[in-house]
C-alpha cells in the first residue's frame, strides 16, 4: 500500500493503524434498538446529523438509517453489535477492513482541506463530522480539535487520496 | 455551481448531489397502453419556471429529497421530503 | 517620433531603482519593476508590436488593462509558453521572453499582410461564401496555418512544470474591484459587521482614480489604510472571472512569477456581492483608427501617471466625451506635448489646458502612417474646415462602457442611458449590488452615441477613406457591420456571429457598444432596440491549467487498488484500468506479449488451477423482512425462491427494459442477501436500489449496505481448485460433492470469517472466497505457495475474458449496449412465469421488444477457423456494404482450449439462424463466419464439478 505517513505542507498525516468501523443500520421503526445499542457502549442517545457523540467509541450520524461507530478496538463496539442482533429491522455491518483512517494534525488543517473539499462540507467545530466530497471521492471527516481531524476513505482510494493530500500540502504557504 | 440545501446535511455544493429529474411522476399500471407507457418514460414537461425535481445527496448522506427550483433563475423556493406533497408556492 | 520613458520620478507604480531585463521579438530590452510588459515596451519606443488577426495590419498597444485587443504576445518558451496573452496584463519580470503572435516571418515584413490588399475579398462572413468549391477541406489546412494567434507549448517540451492552486471558501461580502467605489463599499460592509473580502485585478488598489494625480493617490492610500483597519481582507492581482448560480464566484489570482504557485483559483460562495468593476473606455470611430499610436485616452493618462511613460512625443486627443480634457491636463502636467483636442461635439463645459487648441464639431478623417501614426487630417462636420496636424499618438475618448460582464452573467438586464450613451445595469439583483462607474454612475456629461465623421467631412477629404475599425482584435470594420445589415443579419445575435465582433478574447470590451450603435444607425434603430448579447464567463482569458488545478496525471480520476495489489505486482502483473480499478490484464513471463500471456493463462487454468482476485466485484448486503420481495422487484428473475445458502445469476434492467448490470445474488438467511454486481457497476446498482426504496417502495423494510471495500475476493478455479483449497485447510463441506454449484457458505477458516460462493465465470469448478479485505493478500499468497506442484497459475482479466467467451457468457457493457433487452441475450425464460412485477417489466411488452427480428446474441466461428473476427466488425446483408446493418461482433478471442477463434455477436433474429454462414466486414476485409450456439467449450457444463 502507498505510504500513508507524511507531511502535507505543515500538516502531519498519519494512518490510524486500527480503527474499528461498524455501520449500525436500522429502519425507522426500531430507533430504540439503535439507542439501546449505543447505550450498551456508553453513548446516551443517537447523534443528530453532523454530531459526534461519545469517546471510543465515537458515534457519527451517517443517514436517517445509519450511525457509524468508530473505536480503537472491537472491545468498544462488540456490545453495540450484539444489541443489534435479534431483529430483522436492524443490523450491524462491519466496515473496518474497507476503511483507511488518517489523522491530520496542524495549524493549517483548514487551509489544507479547503483545497480539496468545498468550504460548506468541512466540519468546523470539535465534535462535528461530515460526509463530503474530496475532489472525486466521498470521505468522512471527524473534527476532534481545531487542529486535529480524522479523514476516513475507502481503502482502494488510498493512492488517489494521498496524491491529492500531498499536492494540496505543497500549495500551502508557510 | 449551485448550492443545494440537503434537509439533513445543510447547504452543500451541487457536485455532491445527483439530480434525478422531475419528481412526483405517477407510474402507469402494468396494463396501460404503449403510448401511455412511452409518455411516462420519455416525455417531460420541461417547464420554464418552477420545476419540482428530486435530488440525492450522493457524496453525503445518500438521501433523496424534493426540491422546487426555477429552471430560469435557479432560485429554490422549496425543499421537502421525498414522499411529501409539494408545498404551496408563494403567490 | 515615438513613445518614451518620462524623466524624473513620474510613474507611481514603478520602481526606477530596480531594472529588469526582458526580450521582445529577439531584442534585449530593459524595464522597471512595477512595469507591465506593455508599459515597458512603450517606454522603449516600440509602437508597432503586433499584427492583426485577419488582415495582418500593423498594430500597437491600445489600452492599459485587460481590455487590450492588439498587444497579444507569446510569453515564455518551452513547456511554459503561453500564446495570445495581453501585454497589458503581464507584470514584467526578469528574463521575460515575448514574441509577437500571428506574424511570419517577422513583425516588420509579415507576408500575410498581403491579406490587407485583399481585404475586399475578406469581409465579414467571407468564409461562408468562399473556399467552398470544390471542397472546403482542401483549403482548410492552409487556412488553419494562416489563422491562429500563436503557438501553444510544444508537447515535446514536457508537462507544464508550474503548480496551480485552488481554494474553496464562503464569505459574507465580496467586493469585486478595488477602485474608490469598491473600497468605500468594502468599508461600509465592514463597519456593518460583515466579513468582507475585496479582490482587485490589478497589482495595486485605486482603479481609475489612481491615475488622476498625486492627491488622488493619497486619497486612495488613506482609504486603503482604513479598509485594512476595518478588517477587510484584500487580494490583488486577482480577477473575478465568473459569477455562477447561487452566488458562486470564481476568481483567478496571478502570483509571483518566481514563486512555487503560478496561479490560484478562488471558488467562493458569497452572501452579498458588490460589483465595483469600473468601466471600459469607448474608442472613437474614424478611418484607420487601428494604427499603432492610436490608444484609449485613459490609457495614455495611466501610462504617464503610473508607469512614467509618454505614449508619444506629440499627442492628439480625439474626443466625444469630457474625460478627454482631464487626460489632456494630466499629460501636459507630465510634460507631454498635447497637440490639440478634436471634439466631435459642438460645445462642452470642459476646459482644455492652456495652449492646447480645441477643434469642435470635427473629426479625424485620415491617419498618416502605416506602421506608426505620423499625422492626421481633421475636417469639420460640415466639410468646410480642414487641419493637417503632425502627431505620433492619437488618444481616443469616445465615452465609457460600464463593465457589466459579471452583472450580465448573473442575469441582470441593461438599460441605455441616452445622455451618456452607455448601457448600464438596470437594477440591483438579489444578493448583488452594483456601485460606481460599473453602475453607470459616471459624471461625464453628454456623449454622442455615433462618433463617426460625417459623410460631408469624408467626401471633403478628396480621397477614399481608410477602413473604420470597430472590433480591433477580430479586424471587424464599419463596412462589415454595414454588410451584415445589408444581408439582413440585423439582430444583435446575428451581428455578433456574422461579423465576429465581440467574439475575440477581449469579448468586445472596447467594441460591443460601437458595433451596436452602428447597427442601430444603419437600420433606423436606437441602441437599446438593437439590444445586447449576454456575457459569459470567463471575464478575461484564464489559463486552462488553473481550472484544472491538480487534475493531471494520476490525480485526474480515482483509480482504485485491490487489497492484494502487491501480490500481483510480485507475480509480474501487467496492470490496466478496468472499470476504475487497477487490475492485472495478465502476468506476462519471459518477454511474452499481453495476448500471449492471456492465451497461456486461459489454457493453463483449464488444465490445473488458477488464482484470480475478484475484490472489485460489487458486494451489497441487502437485509430486512422485505428483502426478498424487494429483490424480486429489482431483478428480471425471481430471488425470493432462493433457499438459504442458494445463489442465482440475476440481470438488472432499467425502466426502459435495458440491461444495465448483472451478478449473482446469494441468500445468507431468510432476511439477508449477498448481492454481487459488476466490478464497475456497484455504485449505479446501489443508486438504483436506494432510489426505489426511498422514493417508490417506501414501505418496504429493507436496508441496503454496500461493502465492496470491506471484503476481498480470492477466486480459485480450475479442475484442481478443490484440491488446492483442501491443501489450504478448507473443510470438506466445501468439496464439490458436498457443496453444490451456485451455493454460498458462511464459514470460519483459521479464525477468519469467510463467505465462500461456488460460482464460475470461466466455466471451471470455481470458488469465490469472500473474506475481510485485509486478509486477501495472505490467503492468495498461501494458496500460491501451496499450489506450485499443482500447477497453480495467476490469471488476469484478459484470460478471464477469453475463457468466459469460450463459454458464451456475456459481459454487460461489452456484449450489451443501451438497447439490449433480456430477450436479446436469451435471458427472458421465466419472465412469463414470474408473477411478481419487476422494474422494466412493462417495457418488455412493447411491440419493439417483442419483435422477432431484434438483434440477438449468438456465437460466431470464422469459417477458416483461423481469422480472428475484429470486435465491432459489422455484418451487412448481401451483397455487402453499403447496406443495412445485420449485426456486429461484440467479443472475440483466439481460443487456446479449442484451437480456433471464437466470437460473440449481435445478429438480427440471431437465434433462428444457427448454422448460417454470414459475412463480417471490417475496413476492407470480408470474413466469412458461421453462426453457432454457445457455449463453444464444454457445452454441457461438465467441467463445473472439476476432477481430482
Amino acid at each position: 500500500m502507498v505510504e500513508t505517513d507524511f507531511n502535507a505542507g505543515s500538516v502531519s498525516v498519519r494512518k490510524i493503524e486500527t480503527l474499528v468501523v461498524v455501520a449500525l443500520r436500522h429502519l425507522p421503526e426500531v430507533a430504540n434498538t439503535l439507542v439501546t445499542a449505543l447505550q450498551a457502549v456508553g453513548i446516551s442517545a443517537a447523534p443528530n446529523p453532523g454530531q459526534v457523540l461519545g469517546q471510543n467509541p465515537w458515534a457519527l450520524w451517517r443517514s436517517p438509517s445509519e450511525v457509524i461507530l468508530l473505536a480503537t478496538h472491537r472491545n468498544h463496539t462488540d456490545a453495540a453489535v450484539a444489541a443489534m442482533v435479534g431483529t430483522s429491522l436492524a443490523c450491524a455491518v462491519n466496515q473496518t477492513d474497507g476503511v483507511l483512517a488518517l489523522e491530520l494534525q496542524g495549524q493549517q488543517l483548514d487551509d489544507l482541506l479547503l483545497r480539496l473539499v468545498d468550504s460548506r462540507s468541512l466540519p468546523r467545530l470539535p465534535g462535528t463530522s461530515t460526509q463530503a466530497r474530496l475532489v472525486d471521492i466521498s470521505i468522512t471527516l471527524v473534527r476532534h480539535e481545531s487542529d486535529r481531524l480524522w479523514l476516513l476513505a475507502e481503502r482502494p482510494q488510498a493512492e488517489y487520496l494521498v496524491n491529492w493530500l500531498k499536492h494540496a500540502g505543497a500549495c500551502l504557504e508557510p | 455551481m449551485m448550492q443545494i440545501q440537503c434537509p439533513w446535511c445543510g447547504p452543500r455544493a451541487a457536485n455532491e448531489f445527483y439530480c434525478g429529474g422531475t419528481t412526483a411522476i405517477l407510474r402507469p399500471q402494468l396494463d396501460c397502453d404503449d403510448a401511455t407507457w412511452g409518455r411516462y418514460l420519455f416525455f417531460r414537461e420541461n417547464p420554464k419556471g418552477a420545476h419540482a425535481e428530486r435530488w440525492r445527496h450522493t457524496f453525503g448522506c445518500g438521501q433523496w429529497f424534493n426540491v422546487r427550483r426555477n429552471t430560469v433563475s435557479h432560485e429554490v423556493d422549496a425543499v421537502y421530503g421525498i414522499t411529501e406533497p409539494a408545498p404551496r408556492s408563494e403567490p | 517620433m515615438s513613445a518614451y520613458r518620462l524623466p524624473g520620478l513620474t510613474g507611481a507604480w514603478i520602481n526606477r531603482s530596480q531594472k529588469l531585463n526582458f526580450n521582445f521579438d529577439g531584442r534585449a530590452l530593459q524595464g522597471y519593476s512595477g512595469d507591465t510588459l506593455a508599459s515597458a515596451l512603450l517606454a522603449t519606443g516600440s509602437m508597432h508590436v503586433a499584427r492583426s488577426f485577419k488582415l495582418h495590419r500593423p498594430r500597437g498597444i491600445f489600452s492599459c488593462g485587460i481590455e487590450e485587443p492588439n498587444g497579444l504576445f507569446e510569453i515564455g518558451d518551452d513547456a511554459r509558453r503561453t500564446p495570445n496573452t495581453r501585454a497589458t496584463d503581464i507584470n514584467l519580470y526578469e528574463g521575460l521572453i515575448a514574441l509577437p503572435g500571428n506574424v511570419w516571418p517577422s513583425l516588420k515584413f509579415d507576408i500575410l499582410s498581403i491579406n490587407n490588399y485583399f481585404a475586399g475579398l475578406l469581409p465579414a462572413g467571407f468564409y461562408y461564401k468562399t473556399f467552398m468549391w470544390p471542397a472546403w477541406r482542401l483549403f482548410e489546412p492552409a487556412i488553419r496555418r494562416a489563422a491562429g494567434l500563436g503557438h501553444a507549448a510544444d508537447p515535446h517540451s514536457g508537462h507544464d512544470p508550474d503548480r496551480y492552486d485552488e481554494l474553496s471558501m464562503h464569505v459574507h461580502t465580496l467586493v469585486v474591484g478595488g477602485g474608490v467605489a469598491g473600497m468605500q463599499a468594502a468599508l461600509e460592509a465592514a463597519h456593518a459587521g460583515h466579513d468582507v473580502l475585496l479582490v482587485e485585478g490589478q497589482s495595486q488598489l485605486g482603479g481609475w482614480t489612481a491615475a488622476q494625480g498625486e492627491a488622488a493617490r493619497t486619497q486612495i492610500a488613506t482609504l486603503a489604510e482604513q479598509i485594512e483597519k476595518a478588517g477587510v481582507r484584500v487580494v490583488t492581482a486577482c480577477t473575478v472571472m465568473g459569477l455562477y448560480d447561487h452566488q458562486y464566484v470564481a476568481a483567478v489570482q496571478v502570483l509571483d512569477e518566481n514563486g512555487k504557485i503560478r496561479e490560484r483559483l478562488w471558488k467562493m460562495r458569497v452572501e452579498q456581492i458588490v460589483l465595483a468593476c469600473g468601466a471600459f473606455e469607448r474608442p472613437m470611430l474614424f478611418p484607420d483608427n487601428d494604427r499603432p499610436g492610436v490608444m484609449l485616452a485613459s490609457a495614455v493618462q495611466r501610462y504617464a501617471e503610473l508607469y512614467g511613460v509618454a505614449c508619444g512625443r506629440r499627442v492628439l486627443l480625439a474626443a466625444a466625451c469630457d474625460s478627454a480634457y482631464g487626460v489632456a491636463h494630466s499629460l501636459q502636467a507630465a510634460g507631454i506635448d498635447v497637440a490639440a483636442i478634436i471634439d466631435h461635439r459642438d460645445e462642452t463645459a470642459a476646459q482644455a489646458p492652456t495652449g492646447v487648441p480645441v477643434y469642435r464639431s470635427s473629426a479625424i478623417v485620415s491617419v498618416k502612417g502605416g506602421q506608426q501614426v505620423t499625422g492626421v487630417t481633421v475636417i469639420s462636420h460640415d466639410g468646410l474646415h480642414r487641419q493637417e496636424i503632425l502627431v505620433d499618438c492619437i488618444a481616443v475618448a469616445g465615452g465609457w462602457t460600464p463593465a457589466v460582464n459579471l452583472y450580465s452573467m448573473a442575469g441582470g438586464s441593461l438599460q441605455w442611458d441616452e445622455r451618456s450613451s452607455m448601457f448600464a445595469p438596470n437594477k440591483d439583483l438579489p444578493g448583488i449590488t452594483v456601485v460606481g462607474a460599473c453602475a453607470g454612475k459616471l459624471d461625464i456629461g453628454w456623449v454622442p452615441a455615433d462618433n463617426r465623421p460625417t459623410s460631408l467631412a469624408l467626401s471633403a477629404l478628396g480621397q477614399t477613406p481608410g477602413k473604420i475599425f470597430v472590433d480591433l482584435q477580430n479586424d471587424v470594420a464599419a463596412s462589415d457591420v454595414a454588410l451584415a445589415a445589408q444581408e439582413n443579419f440585423r439582430s444583435v445575435e446575428h451581428l455578433k456571429r456574422y461579423t465576429t465582433m465581440g467574439m475575440a478574447t477581449d469579448q468586445g470590451k472596447t467594441s460591443n457598444v460601437n458595433a451596436i450603435v452602428l447597427m442601430g444607425a444603419l437600420t433606423q434603430r436606437t441602441p437599446p432596440q438593437v439590444g445586447t448579447t449576454k456575457f459569459r464567463p470567463p471575464f478575461k482569458p484564464v489559463t486552462i491549467n488553473t481550472i484544472a488545478g491538480g487534475r493531471s496525471g494520476e490525480r485526474i480520476k480515482p483509480l482504485k487498488r485491490m487489497p492484494g495489489h502487491d501480490w500481483h505486482t510480485e507475480r509480474g502483473g501487467l496492470f490496466e484500468d478496468f472499470g476504475g480499478w487497477l487490475r492485472p490484464a495478465a502476468y506476462p513471463i519471459q518477454g511474452e506479449s499481453l495476448e500471449q500471456a492471456a492465451q497461456r493463462e486461459a489454457f493453463q487454468v483449464r488444465q490445473t488451477v488458477g488464482l484470480f482476485e475478484g475484490s472489485p466485484l460489487g458486494k451489497i448486503e441487502v437485509f430486512g423482512p422485505d428483502a426478498a420481495d424487494f429483490l424480486d422487484l429489482m431483478y428480471v428473475g425471481t430471488m425470493s425462491t432462493l433457499p438459504v445458502g442458494g445463489a442465482r445469476y440475476g440481470i438488472l434492467i432499467n425502466e426502459n427494459g435495458v440491461v444495465f448490470d448483472d451478478g449473482i445474488v446469494a441468500r445468507l438467511a431468510p432476511d439477508h442477501f449477498w448481492v454481487n454486481t459488476t466490478s464497475g457497476g456497484v455504485e449505479r446498482v446501489v443508486l438504483a436500489f436506494e432510489e426505489w426504496l426511498q422514493c417508490e417502495y417506501v414501505n418496504h423494510r429493507v436496508l441496503v449496505t454496500p461493502v465492496t471495500s470491506a471484503w476481498g475476493n480470492v477466486t480459485v478455479s480450475g479442475p484442481k481448485a478443490w484440491a488446492l483449497l483442501e491443501r489450504a485447510g478448507f473443510y470438506a463441506t466445501l468439496a464439490p460433492g458436498a457443496m453444490k454449484h451456485m451455493t454460498i457458505r458462511d464459514i470460519d477458516h483459521a479464525g477468519t470469517r469467510m463467505r465462500v460462493l461456488r460460482a464460475s465465470f470461466n466455466g471451471e469448478l470455481g470458488y469465490e472466497i469472500n473474506l475481510p479485505a485485509q486478509e486477501t493478500s495472505s490467503l492468495i499468497d498461501r494458496l500460491w505457495d501451496l499450489g506450485h506442484d499443482l500447477g497453480v497459475v495467476p490469471y488476469g482479466i484478459e484470460a478471464l475474458m477469453v475463457m468466459r467467451t469460450e463459454k458464451g457468457f456475456l459481459h454487460v457493457g461489452g456484449d450489451t449496449d443501451g438497447t439490449t433487452l433480456p430477450g436479446d441475450i436469451g435471458m427472458d425464460r421465466g419472465i412469463a412465469k414470474k408473477v411478481a412485477n419487476f422494474v422494466g417489466r412493462r417495457s418488455l411488452l412493447r411491440p419493439a421488444s417483442l419483435d422477432a427480428s431484434r438483434m440477438q446474441l449468438v456465437g460466431l466461428i470464422p469459417v477458416d477457423r483461423k481469422t480472428r473476427l475484429p470486435v465491432g466488425a459489422h455484418v451487412v446483408a448481401p451483397p455487402g456494404p453499403p447496406g443495412a446493418i445485420d449485426g456486429f461482433v461484440t467479443s472475440s478471442y483466439p481460443s487456446p482450449n479449442l484451437g480456433h477463434p471464437v466470437a460473440l455477436a449481435m445478429l438480427q433474429s440471431g437465434r433462428a439462424r444457427t448454422g448460417e454462414i454470414i459475412t463480417v466486414h471490417h475496413l476492407d476485409r470480408a470474413i466469412d463466419a458461421q453462426v453457432v450456439v454457445t457455449p463453444f467449450f464444454d457445452p454441457q457444463g461438465e467441467r463445473l464439478n472439476g476432477r481430482d
